[in-house]
């Protein structure tokens, strides 16, 4: 309708202006005199008027679309122009079509010969028997058969008037009938199509509607207000038993599907939740509803009722339900699953917990007596076996761990600490057990730390240094020549965290492209070929990355083939007191600060590291990368050199120590020369160095403490503090304490005792938590080693029942848990306890060591400042 | 012959040179058809042409207007046989094309 009546305000408004300027021109030729001009004008108009409302639109709708298509153009419908207006969806039989329209021709020709046959004086009041036949063939046949009766008509009338030609004024009346004739007929036809094209979307709507209801699977019924059922679809019918919907329709829902509670007590309408619903005109959801089918047999389901609101007004609901009996099974089933799994993860973890307890304790005898089988008197071939069982017996312990620590990781087991560390220490621990490695191989082992990394920081040092170990432990292994380094730099700090990146990077054989998505998974190397040739279980890059996205991270690799790799990772960290790790470290009121320090060493990466400490320590560094380079800085006539550290492994060293060793500085001695080394020195290189004069050595990697100490020894004065940062250190150890040995294996007991007795404490045994509780009232006991797992009573228990004594005489004996628990809920069990320290199985004489030492050192910390305060 | 001009209307430009010689020629008839019922000189109680000048407008785009005004100027000289010196002549067929 839109369309039509835009079509007719457009072109008709034009024509008039049309009109208007064309009479204007006749008016210029003087063919119509000035003072016609309007009645001229207003001609002109309704004879294009009348074209336009019959011509124009018979066209549009007949015979444009057949030239679109016999030019090729674009549909309207395609280009986004809707069709419809002009459409007739009516369906007429073809031949009852055609009858049709034979009658509506004969009706227009029957209508022009009644006006036209007689006197024209009457003809005017004959007139509206033209609209007959219009409005017949708009009501048939809507905005098509319009235009076409128009058309026909205003054909007519014009070929009437050519046959029968009338004089000016009846034409100028005809001419204005066309125009009220062409307009009725479009606007009327417009209508009736407008009006047939909203019942057929209407029709395909209510159809569409049908089917869903009829094909959904969910059983949907309607009530009114008083809750009379107004329709139901299949599924309702099939679910509740019903054979027709006459059985449904008009009777009280309620009193159909829930009538009876589930405990089988009648259930009231006015308690009804649907219907509460219905008045309240809310939605509602019942997940657990009984209903009751026509056969009396219940059925559980799932409700959602839904009001029907009509122009605001309330007029009943919609409610949709489904067997719920099958989900509620399903639900069942999940359950009991999951409960199931759930055991199985108790016992997998139990499993777990006890093979490693059961696996760590031979291996505790079988690592430690052959250490000690090591240090007695053997023939080569005997030491030869011992090692290699020695060697062996790590590798399975390593293994076993790694295992333990990817099941704990999968488990979701694994908890991170969070303790206060300094990066720098991590890294010399971490660098620690494989530097004799890296210099067996002669690859040399370098590391850095960036400015802006902060001295201290918060998080959990020991897996950030068993990743370290597991990356740089890799580099070295697959590095034959050249060097492993870490590197480490930090990011902006965000949420309270530094993101700090390590880089472990070497230069070994590297891994190709698409080996390189390979390695992160759990048991998989490069390939087979690596595993034969290099060992290991590929376990190690696994747990890493593991351990690394649990601190918030990412690992990841860069690597060229035959050039080297690069792994880098960044974990977030929390930051710890500023300063704390520095103190001890500094070199405080030595006078050799401020002294110039002269660094010979050919790798970037330790000359930044050196001279980075240098400047910590208030030295003055003074870098030369080549021997060339070193003397003639030493030549220079500056102030000279308090000490030269020189690089072993650069060439032309030699010549630098020769020279160096030999220097005469007036006023100031000669400089000392510390070689840093790759490898500990043969005894023929010992002699060498001592007869050329050299002060000490530093074996790479470089380690604060070990070239602070090296440092000191380069100048009498400074010796007496060192030794008495060594006497706190070692004092515990060498001071013989009196230590309890509670263990139940015989072979450990064995193994604990005498590994004790070699660091110099007194031993007593005991086999279980009652033997040590008698024997403290005996013994004055400094130490106890305590088992976990013992008979009687267990190591948690005894540690009870002895710091419960403790509260009455306010003594504090030191207890150190050694077991082959190793989960940190054990740990932490412990710790709760009060035991004071802990040591995994298999135990060494080095993780003895310092655990005593540790806990030795806490108790006198703690001592110190109750002394002090009590003045 | 019937052959040759199956083939020259295979081209979609060939087409619509068909449509456009086609509206033309009506136009020119539909104007002859309108002589006879002439109310003033040159003002016709029904004008068809009005009617397919209007749809082909419609369908075809501005595009048509030059064959509007050849359609008119045609009818001028054929069915009217204007002067070519007139505003009826020179003014009505271009005020016409550009009012539809």
């Amino acid at each position: 309708m839109r369309d039509t009546l835009r079509l007719l305000f457009v072109s008709l408004t034009a024509s008039c202006i049309v009109a208007l300027a064309g009479v204007g021109m006749y008016v210029a030729d003087h063919q119509i005199k000035a003072a016609e001009y309007l009645k001229a004008s207003f001609n002109w108009w309704v004879g294009d008027a009348v074209a336009l409302a019959s011509l124009t639109p018979f066209l549009l709708v007949f015979v444009i679309p057949w030239l679109r298509r016999f030019c090729r153009m674009e549909s309207p419908a395609a280009a986004g122009h809707s069709n419809a207006t002009f459409e007739d969806h009516r369906e007429l039989h073809p031949s009852r079509r055609r009858f049709e329209s034979f009658f509506f021709m004969a009706s227009i020709a029957v209508a022009l010969w009644i006006v036209f046959e007689g006197d024209f004086s009457r003809r005017s009041e004959l007139f509206y028997l033209f609209f007959l036949p219009i409005i017949w063939i708009a009501v048939r046949r809507g905005l098509r058969g319009a235009t076409a009766g128009i058309l026909a008509l205003d054909f007519g009338i014009v070929a009437i008037l050519r046959m029968h030609p009338q004089d000016l004024g009846q034409l100028a009346m005809l001419q204005f009938l066309m125009l009220i004739l062409s307009l009725t007929g479009l606007v009327l036809g417009t209508l009736i199509t407008e009006r047939d094209n909203s019942e057929r979307r209407l029709s395909e709507e209510e159809e569409r509607i049908r089917l869903l209801l009829e094909s959904t699977g969910e059983a949907i019924y309607g009530a009114d207000l008083s809750f009379s059922c107004t329709f139901c679809n299949p599924a309702f019918l099939r679910l509740m038993g019903y054979e027709s919907r006459e059985e449904v329709l008009g009777k009280n829902v309620h009193d159909l599907l829930h009538h009876t509670r589930p405990d089988g007590r009648p259930y009231p309408a006015a308690e009804c939740p649907l219907g509460q619903a219905l008045v309240n005109g809310r939605k509602w959801h019942g997940p657990e509803e009984l209903f009751w089918r026509a056969d009396g047999s219940s059925l559980a389901v799932e409700v959602l009722s839904h009001p029907i609101v009509h122009e605001g007004q309330l007029r009943g609901c919609v409610v949709t339900f489904v067997d719920s009996t099958e989900r509620k099974r399903a639900e069942k089933a999940l359950l009991r699953a999951k409960e199931e799994a759930e055991a199985a993860n108790r016992a997998k973890s139990e499993f777990l917990a006890n093979m490693s307890h059961e696996i760590r304790t031979p291996m505790n005898g079988i690592l430690g007596m052959t250490a000690l089988a090591l240090d007695s008197e053997l023939s080569p071939e005997q030491r030869e076996y011992l090692e290699m069982v020695k060697s062996s017996g790590e590798s399975l312990l390593t293994l076993l761990n790694d295992i333990l620590d990817l099941s704990k990781i999968e488990a979701g087991k694994l908890e991170l600490e969070t303790s206060e560390f300094s990066i720098e220490d991590c890294i010399e621990e971490a660098l620690k057990p494989l530097a004799s490695i890296a210099q067996q191989k002669g690859v040399e082992l370098v590391w850095d730390v960036e400015a802006g990394v902060p001295s201290s920081v918060r998080g959990d040092a020991t897996r950030l240094r068993q990743v370290l170990i597991n990356l740089a432990g890799n580099a070295i292994k697959f590095t034959s020549r050249g060097e492993v380094g870490i590197r480490v730099q930090c990011g902006a700090p965000s949420e309270e965290k530094f993101l700090i990146q390590f880089t472990v990077s070497d230069t070994g054989i590297g891994i190709s492209p698409e080996n390189q998505k390979k390695i992160f998974e759990a048991f998989s190397q490069a390939d087979m070929s690596t595993t034969r040739r290099f060992g290991g279980t590929g376990l190690g890059l696994s747990i890493s990355e593991r351990l690394v996205k649990l601190m918030g991270g990412r690992l990841w690799v860069e690597s060229e083939e035959g050039k080297g790799s690069s792994f880098h990772f960044q974990v977030r960290l929390l930051p710890g007191a500023v300063g704390q790790t520095e103190a001890p470290l500094k070199l405080g009121q030595t006078d050799i600060s401020g002294r110039r320090i002269l660094v010979a060493d050919d790798n970037e990466t330790n000359r930044k590291l050196l001279e980075r400490l240098l400047l910590r320590w208030n030295l003055i560094p003074v870098l030369a990368e080549r021997s060339a380079e070193a003397l003639a800085r030493a030549n220079a006539k500056e102030q000279p050199f308090f000490a030269v550290l020189l690089d072993q492994g650069m060439p032309g060293f030699e010549t630098v120590a020769a020279v160096e060793t030999k220097r005469k500085n007036p006023g100031a001695g000669s400089p000392q020369v510390i070689l840093m080394l790759s490898r500990p020195l043969r005894m023929e290189e010992r002699f060498e160095c001592e007869r050329m004069g050299i002060a000490g050595t530093v074996l790479k990697p470089i380690r604060r403490a070990a070239l602070l100490e090296a440092l000191h020894s380069t100048r009498g004065k400074a010796e007496q503090e060192l030794p008495r940062e060594k006497e706190r250190i070692s004092a515990p150890t060498g001071a013989g304490l009196q230590v309890l040995v509670a263990e139940d294996n015989l072979v450990n007991q064995r193994l604990i005792s005498r590994l004790l007795e070699k660091m110099g404490h007194l031993v007593i045994v005991a086999d279980d938590g009652k033997a040590v509780l008698r024997l403290m009232e005996e013994y004055q006991i400094d130490l106890i080693a305590m088992d976990m797992q013992m008979p009687n009573m267990d190591g948690l228990a005894a540690t009870r029942a002895i710091r419960l004594m403790e509260k009455a005489s306010g003594k504090h004996v030191l207890i150190v848990a050694m077991t082959a628990n190793a989960f940190e809920e054990d740990r932490r069990k412990c710790r709760e306890t009060g035991m004071d320290g802990f040591v995994v199985k298999p135990v060494s004489a080095q993780s003895i060591r310092q655990e005593i030492e540790r806990v030795v050192a806490l108790k006198e910390a703690v001592k110190q400042p109750a002394k002090n305060s009590r003045g | 012959m019937s052959r040759k001009f199956h083939k020259i209307l295979q081209s979609t430009r060939a087409r619509r040179l068909c449509v456009a010689v086609g509206f033309v020629v009506l136009y020119v008839l539909l104007d002859r058809s309108a002589v006879f019922f002439q109310l003033w000189s040159g003002i016709s109680a029904w004008y068809p042409p009005a009617g397919l000048n209007l749809a082909m407008l419609i369908t075809f785009g501005s595009g048509y207007v030059p064959l509007v005004m050849l359609g008119g100027f045609l009818s001028g000289l054929v069915n009217y046989h204007q002067r070519v010196s007139t505003f009826s002549f020179l003014g009505v067929t271009p005020v016409v094309s550009c009012g539809y």
